[in-house]
């Protein structure tokens, strides 16, 4: 069979395999993801935290991908890393989705004086960098930045264009003959609405969520490079004298997140690059899944396009005489 | 045209005066993350450190604002000893570059794009675009750097020095990485923009007929499609040019490129370097790097939308409707 929308299969491969390892990758991991091995040897070579050298990857079997720089298992705390990433993904933008949806629905429908002002919100919103806004939100009180703190900042702006998308839409629609006819035939306002408008904004649902599932991922991803991720942090010292203050002081996020594995590449660059880079990658493949599903969707939608969906309802329907 | 115009002219009215008080109240309300050596936070006052917030009787927020305001108006922004001008110039020196590559690239990426035979997007070319439009910046750049870092320690490249400056200033090679990660997606997204336009626009009819009268795929592409998909371009260079102007908070701290998104990064962080503690919650830079970041985004949203509506007269009918 010819793959006629691959960014749709792709799209949904990739999205598959990251939901996979939130739901089993904290299962499948090897190692405990906090625990340290600071003195590891392999080959006759001790690895260790500071100032021993850092496992790299590819270098023992038991740690395939290699240790942080406090040396723990890189690649157990990727698999623990995707879960938390995912949902935070999740949550903000089914919120994004939710909200511009809702109001854009509204607005479309019954509010046509208030379409001004989500208008302006938008010429508003594209005057500010949503990273700007998420950084501000985050860094007003960064002690107090728990995840209802994050939803804000990943939530403030991002819904507006969906909601302008929405409400375009079903103003589109509202000037369509059919819902003249209805209303000729006397159906109620929300008659109108529910049973000739709605039906055609819902299949534009998973096309929004993967767009803005791609735009939260890219905002947590550049958060997380700034050092603004979410969870606490401690302070891992490591003593090279028995006695006296601690010879090394680094600050540490406790649980594995993308984000936070992004953080800190420079203070990384000289003893494990590795660890940005790997989740680096890890995010990439995230946001190429997104924009690949959120392509192939549009692609889906699309009435010109010889789609999946109209070719199997043109095999199943008979043939016109 | 003249009431888009009308429009903008007045959002920037508003805009100014509302992101500069955002800027100057968020600046003296907001806890900067500074930590001392003992691990505990450290609050700013008008750029000073101080050991007891509220020690001193403080007059209240409107009546410094009214004051600031005042002083403002009587040529004294409290920006004597920061050179903001410097700052912009040298961001302008890199948008400018940058802008002219997306300008450039954008389009002619989405002309090559196209499949001549079944006048659709090559499937390569979404995966391309695709890719391109998810590799954040950052992860590109610190890329870039680690193997160029990797590179100097192999011997890879002479002993003169790094094969492109990884970091610094200069209207030279030094802007060799910094366009390049500032183009890279938004030129990727106006070239999907643009290829799949085109490729709307090649279905129809009358580039059916045109090819039938005989004419060759670049006069088809030159005097009927493109013509009819350049204003839609135009747009979407405007937003495109706005992801580059946002992608100044990441990048230039990144490259060191001492300019406005920089500055900004230097009044949110404490990066401890040189003269950044001057920055750090700076209520007086805050309230005039927001407007002037504001204003920007405008601009460049606004002349390419001017321009499109100038070259295509559809485009106004059709937001009128």
């Amino acid at each position: 069979m010819k793959l006629q929308n691959r960014p749709l299969f792709f799209g949904a491969l990739i999205a598959a395999v990251i939901v996979f390892l939130a739901l089993f990758g904290p299962s499948l991991a090897p190692h405990d993801p906090m625990a340290t091995n600071r003195s590891f040897v392999y080959a006759g070579v001790s690895y260790g935290g500071p100032p021993l050298r850092a496992l790299p990857p590819l270098t023992s079997p038991e740690f395939p991908l290699g240790h942080d720089r406090i040396s723990r298992d890189v690649l157990s705390r990727l698999l623990w890393a995707v879960r938390p990433t995912l949902l935070l993904c999740g949550m903000a933008a089914v919120l994004r989705m939710l909200i511009g949806v809702g109001v854009g629905l509204l607005i479309g429908a019954f509010g046509s004086r208030l379409a001004g002002l989500v208008d302006l919100l938008l010429s508003l919103s594209g005057a500010i960098p949503s990273l700007l806004l998420a950084m501000a939100v985050v860094l007003f009180r960064p002690n107090a930045a728990g995840l209802p703190l994050f939803l804000v900042a990943l939530t403030a702006l991002g819904w507006i264009p969906t909601a302008v998308l929405v409400q375009n839409r079903v103003r589109l629609i509202m000037r369509s003959p059919f819902i003249e006819s209805a209303v000729a035939v006397g159906q109620r306002r929300w008659g109108i609405f529910t049973r000739h408008v709605m039906p055609q904004i819902w299949p534009l649902v998973p096309l929004l969520l993967a767009s803005e599932l791609s735009a939260v991922t890219l905002l947590i991803a550049e958060l997380g490079y700034l050092g603004l991720y979410l969870g606490g942090a401690f302070i891992y010292a490591d003593y090279v004298s028995d006695f006296g203050p601690p010879d090394f002081l680094i600050p540490q996020q406790s649980r594995p997140e993308l984000g936070q594995m992004l953080s800190d590449f420079f203070g990384q660059l000289n003893r494990t690059p590795w660890e940005p880079i790997f989740a680096g990658v890890l995010v990439v493949l995230m946001l190429i899944g997104w924009t690949l599903l959120s392509e192939g969707l549009r692609r889906e939608l699309d009435v010109t396009r010889p789609g999946l969906w109209r070719r199997w309802r043109a095999r199943r329907s008979p043939p016109s005489r | 045209m003249l009431r888009l115009l009308m429009r903008r002219v007045l959002l920037l009215l508003l805009l100014v005066p509302l992101l500069n008080a955002a800027g100057y109240v968020y600046a003296m309300r907001a806890q900067p993350l500074v930590y001392d050596s003992f691990g505990k936070v450290v609050h700013f006052q008008d750029g000073q450190m101080v050991t007891h917030v509220g020690a001193v009787e403080q007059p209240s927020l409107t009546s410094q604002y009214v004051d600031y305001l005042r002083q403002g108006l009587a040529g004294d922004w409290g920006l004597d000893r920061i050179p903001v001008r410097r700052f912009a110039l040298a961001s302008g020196q890199l948008l400018g570059i940058t802008l002219l590559v997306v300008v450039l690239l954008g389009p002619l990426c989405g002309l090559l794009a196209l499949n001549r035979r079944t006048r659709r997007v090559r499937p390569s070319a979404v995966s391309l675009f695709a890719l391109g439009s998810s590799l954040p910046g950052f992860f590109l750049a610190t890329l870039a750097m680690w193997l160029l870092v990797v590179g100097k320690r192999q011997g890879w490249y002479t002993a003169r020095g790094y094969l492109i400056p990884i970091q610094g200033m200069g209207f030279d090679k030094h802007m060799i990485l910094p366009v390049a990660v500032l183009a890279l997606r938004p030129v990727m997204y106006v070239a999907g923009v643009t290829a799949g336009l085109l490729e709307h626009e090649l279905q129809q009819d009358y580039v059916q007929v045109a090819r039938s009268k005989g004419l060759r795929w670049g006069q088809v592409l030159r005097r009927h499609a493109f013509p009819n998909v350049r204003a839609t371009t135009l747009v979407a260079l405007g937003q495109a040019l706005q992801f580059v102007i946002g992608g100044l908070i990441l990048i230039e701290p990144l490259f060191d490129w001492r300019g406005i998104g920089w500055l900004l990064v230097a009044v949110f962080f404490d990066n401890r370097r040189s003269y950044a503690n001057e920055f750090i919650m700076n209520e007086h830079l805050l309230a005039v790097l927001l407007p002037l970041f504001g204003v920007v985004m405008l601009l460049v949203d606004t002349l390419p939308r001017v321009l499109a509506y100038a070259l295509d007269t559809r485009l106004e009918q059709r937001s009128h409707a």
